[in-house]
């Protein structure tokens, strides 16, 4: 063991004191020549040079005996693996194209491969980050019918905290939104956990102060009590460790704080508020009252099969209790990480895996086609190959040197695609934290396993890269290349590697168009002007708190909130739509026949409903007819469109009048009524929601204050946004009505520019994407040309030194390949046209993008055939004839 | 009396642990040790006995620190280690035993150096 421990420490110093090492075996050496030196001096009488020389001939080669030294401290090894790795280096930039080609194709590969590794990691993780988190788990019921959740389950939970043995301290919770409102800071809507205490005993994690939940906050008669977490006490408090015993007022509620969680609790999803879950289920029919989750920990010893079997047998008596629920309801048992992401299901467990599988192997569809390039580079080393055989390097040798070559390139790719990785995780969580829910226990970030993942990636694709090529290059023929040091003429693509190269081509061609697609849009949007002066609107979401009664009086209560709002200086106007202009609801809808629609048939438009004086507030040009008065409320059928809707029609000038309706609506009832057009008015905001909406019809239909529960608000200022705008406006609808809330309250240049922020990183993506592929095909049609040349250098002099045009020359070896080349592209192009076909492209925008590609193909092939082609035209008679036919 | 580059190969590391039995030594005292036991009968290379010594080294039976004495020039000292002890009585064995079957087949008439001496029963 202590010999073990020896040599480990002495190959460490080796590994990282090489230098230090190699300076005393000099010294070491030098010393004992001295020596022996003086010796001869002294004993024999010799002068110091004549001494010198006979001592350094009795201590013998000291260069071989440092070699051996080297090999006796096990570090032979090391210096070729260093050398190798210099080499590698060299090659690298030796040969720039191969490098920029490989390294951006490896970097997007790995980045794909380890970003998905990461977050498909993160989503299957089946432990909460708290103390046994692996046995934390969900409880639902599923129904055989629809296979949804029924989670009105306020009866079962009574019953399964009594008699579930294999599941402890059973939990119940829901998510309100609420106002809250203190003394220090504007109310601010929050999302606040109503849960049983037991939640604290699952999650077994003391507070940071004062205390948490208890049963006894249960009871009906208990002073209403709330805990908060360690987020919300830094923002809202400023981390006041006098907090506790405070009152705050949650929506109508004068609540005190009890207690204060650490930091990074979120417990159960993402919460930072909780107060006692007080239901009384005497109070609900059966399979009626709010919908709840529930969990709780596996007891000591039982597995969640365990769990499962006990629940089954009570869940089936509460079922069958019921005979007016006709579904069969079965009960399921399930880690807690997978219910709250929405991966109950085992066949999507199994689709992420076999996704992060598959986008791990796009490193290894690239690596075999970086192989192909490393290949061509290989058969034009095939001389030095052979010499080097031929002087006693063994074929493993050979090999690790490739590998070693290839590594170079693959790890350098692993870490320009690490840090891509690194981008995109961070971009990819700000998006979700931005959206809404984002889980407690996720992170994204990359984590050792995935950097080890990263780098196991490149070593495999250095594998493939590396080894593969060159276990055909030094096989069978290698002793007959001694005599092709010259010509290489014998040397063959081999028809496996001209398909790949072939097929590359056509991935390009078949990808392409869908990326210009996607580019050509996203440059749109970011030169897309909005047609109305967005920096003077700021719009925000007024929706219900969740108190009881919440939805009374509505109508009276969000005309208050505008009312106030209006009368706040700067304000010229407020008004409300059901989404952000721009951003409406997709609706399907039929045309009368008689408007004489340019196309038969179902359209899909957006739909928005709208305040009366909400196309005006915008400033919208009215293009024909009138705008929304007293006369339009929710249940006239009078629609305004814009101008992109009549566009539908064959005749646009007279879109006044035309009727449409829902298409997928039944033959009676509200939606098979028609809706009229009365307005046309220009299309607006200007901003294009995604690719390819600009210029999206959209219909408006009448609405008043009270028929939207969720109402988008758009405020117009006079002048600029004051700073403190989300602040004063929550203030005023908390003062108007608590259990009214003013949430994501952003001004709308803002909002534009999220989402062009989204779609130019979009754009990013899809475009390094793109010049990977292209890049990876310039350079396969290089190979391709070049190999074409090396075996055809005989006849290329001769035809040359017989008068032969260059044009007829070029064009007689080229035409092959340029052949082959032409199938990839059609076969491309086919691919291309389908998958325009699924997605509803018609044919004309399609031939055009495919034009543009084939252009952009012609450019890509020409360009990377220049080298070849001016090499082809060099080749001088006397060499070519001086090769193998 | 040339003795064979094999028979030399063979015997350095049990000489070279042996010596260093004695005590502490550095490499050119160590091949002077040589010749002065051998009495000039093993002519080794100067130079192969620096991977002999790495070797050692690498292998844990011997530690090297560097000093300057008296006379002022640094110089690398080796250490035999109880591995090399335990190395060198293995070693002892087995040349024994080569010994011993050597005198069987010649009649007792071989005569290793004092470097070679039997091994006491408790080494």
């Amino acid at each position: 063991m202590r010999g073990t421990g020896h040599r480990v420490r002495a190959l460490w110093r080796a590994l990282w004191r090489s230098r230090q090492l190699e300076a005393d075996m000099r010294d070491e050496m030098r010393l004992h020549i001295e020596l022996e030196a003086e010796r001869l001096e002294r004993l024999h009488g010799l002068d110091a040079r004549e001494a010198r020389r006979q001592a350094c001939v009795r201590f013998g080669g000291v260069e071989r005996f440092k070699e051996e030294g080297r090999e006796a401290r096990g570090l032979r090894w090391l210096e070729t693996a260093s050398l190798d790795a210099r080499l590698g280096v060299r090659m690298l930039a030796k040969h720039r194209w191969l490098t920029l080609v490989g390294g951006v194709a490896m970097a997007v590969a790995i980045a794909l491969g380890a970003t998905a590794f990461e977050i498909v990691g993160v989503l299957l993780r089946p432990a909460l980050p708290l103390t046994d988190g692996e046995r934390v788990v969900a409880i639902k019921y599923i129904t055989s019918g629809a296979g949804g959740a029924d989670r009105r389950v306020l009866h079962a939970f009574a019953d399964w905290r009594r008699q579930l043995t294999t599941v402890e301290q059973l939990t119940a919770f829901r998510t309100v939104q609420h106002n809250l409102v203190t003394s220090s800071a504007a109310p601010e809507a929050v999302k606040v956990a109503e849960i049983t205490a037991s939640a604290f005993e699952v999650a077994r994690t003391p507070p940071l102060a004062g205390r948490y939940l208890l049963a006894s906050d249960e009871q009906e008669s208990a002073a209403p009590v709330v805990v908060i977490g360690h987020k919300l006490w830094r923002a809202r408090f400023a981390a006041d460790p006098g907090v506790v015993g405070r009152t705050v007022v949650l929506g109508e509620t004068p609540t005190t704080i009890v207690g204060i969680m650490p930091e990074g609790f979120g417990f159960p999803v993402d919460h930072q508020l909780w107060t006692p879950l007080r239901l009384n289920p005497s109070t609900y029919p059966a399979w009626r009252g709010p919908e709840l989750h529930l969990f709780g920990r596996l007891a000591a010893g039982a597995s969640i099969e365990q769990a499962e079997a006990e629940l089954s047998g009570t869940g089936r008596r509460v079922a069958d209790a019921h005979p007016e629920r006709p579904e069969r309801l079965q009960p399921v048992v399930l880690p807690f990480t997978r219910e709250h992401l929405e991966l109950t299901d085992p066949a999507i467990v199994w689709a992420l895996r076999a996704a992060r599988f598959l986008v791990g192997a796009l490193t290894l569809v690239v690596a075999v086609n970086l192989a192909i390039l490393l290949y061509a580079r290989t058969i034009t080393r095939l001389g030095e190959i052979a010499v080097r055989t031929a002087l006693g390097a063994s074929r493993g040798r050979i090999l690790s040197q490739l590998f070693v070559e290839a590594l170079a390139l693959t790890l350098l790719g692993a870490a320009v695609g690490l840090v891509f990785a690194r981008v995109a995780l961070r971009e990819v969580e700000a998006l979700a934290v931005a959206n809404g829910s984002f889980p407690f226990w996720i992170r994204y970030e990359l984590t050792p396993g995935t950097v080890v993942y990263a780098l196991a990636l490149a070593v495999l694709a250095a594998v493939i890269m590396g080894v593969l090529p060159g276990l055909k290059a030094t096989g069978a023929r290698l002793s007959a290349n001694l005599q092709e040091l010259n010509g290489r003429a014998g040397t063959r693509l081999g028809s496996a590697w001209t398909t790949l190269i072939v097929g590359q081509v056509a991935i390009a061609v078949a990808l392409l168009p869908a990326a210009l697609y996607v580019t050509w849009h996203v440059v749109g949007i970011e030169l897309t002007s909005p047609t109305v002066a967005i920096d003077q609107f700021v719009v925000a979401n007024l929706t219900l708190g969740g108190e009881p009664g919440a939805g009374v009086n509505l109508a009276q209560r969000q005309r208050a909130v505008i009312d106030r709002l209006r009368d706040e200086p700067g304000v010229a106007a407020v008004t409300f739509s059901s989404a952000v202009p721009g951003f409406g609801g997709d609706r399907r809808i039929e045309l009368d026949p008689a408007a004489n629609p340019r196309e038969a048939g179902a359209v899909d438009v957006a739909s928005f409903r709208i305040a009366a004086d909400l196309l005006t507030v915008y400033g919208t040009r009215l293009l024909a007819g009138r705008q929304f008065d007293a006369r339009d409320t929710a249940t006239s059928r009078a629609a305004i469109v814009n101008r992109s809707f009549a566009a539908l029609l064959a005749r646009p000038n007279e879109a006044l009048g035309v009727r449409f309706k829902d298409a997928e609506a039944g033959a009676t009832g509200r939606g098979a009524e028609w809706y009229e057009v009365v307005g046309v008015v220009e299309d607006f905001p200007g901003f294009p929601r995604m690719p390819g909406s600009g210029g999206e019809p959209t219909v408006y239909l009448p609405g008043a204050p009270g028929d939207l529960s969720i109402a988008v608000l758009s405020v117009r200022f006079t002048d600029s946004i004051p700073a403190d705008v989300a602040e004063r406006f929550r203030l005023i609808a908390a003062g108007v009505d608590p259990s009214l809330q003013l949430r994501r309250i952003v001004p709308l240049a803002q909002f534009n520019q999220e989402l062009r922020s989204l779609w130019r990183a979009t754009a990013w993506a899809v475009g390094i994407m793109t010049l990977s592929v292209l890049l990876l095909s310039a350079a396969g049609v290089q190979a391709l040309l070049s190999f074409t040349i090396a075996q055809r250098t005989r006849e290329i002099g001769i035809r040359s030194a017989l008068g032969a045009q260059p044009r007829h020359l070029l064009l007689g070896i080229f035409g092959r390949a340029m052949r082959q080349l032409g199938i990839g592209v059609l076969v491309g192009s086919l691919l291309s046209l389908g998958v325009f076909a699924a997605a509803g492209i018609g044919f004309g925008p399609a031939a055009a993008l495919l034009l543009t590609v084939a252009a952009v193909m012609t450019v890509v092939a020409s360009l990377a055939a220049l080298g070849p082609a001016r090499r082809s035209l060099r080749i001088q008679t006397v060499e070519a004839l001086r090769t193998e036919g | 009396m040339d003795i064979s580059k094999d028979l030399i190969a063979a015997s350095s590391t049990p000489i070279v642990l042996a010596i260093l039995a004695e005590g502490d030594s550095y490499g050119y005292a160590i091949i002077k040790r040589v010749r002065e036991l051998s009495e000039g009968r093993i002519e080794w290379t100067d130079g192969m006995l620096y991977p002999v010594l790495h070797r050692l080294e690498r292998l844990g039976h011997v530690e090297a620190r560097w000093e300057v004495p008296d006379s002022g020039r640094r110089r690398k000292y080796y250490r035999i280690t109880p591995g090399g002890l335990a190395q060198l009585a293995e070693d002892r064995r087995q040349w024994q035993a080569v010994d011993a079957t050597l005198r069987g087949v010649w009649g007792g008439s071989l005569s290793f150096s004092p470097l070679l001496a039997p091994v006491p029963a408790d080494a």
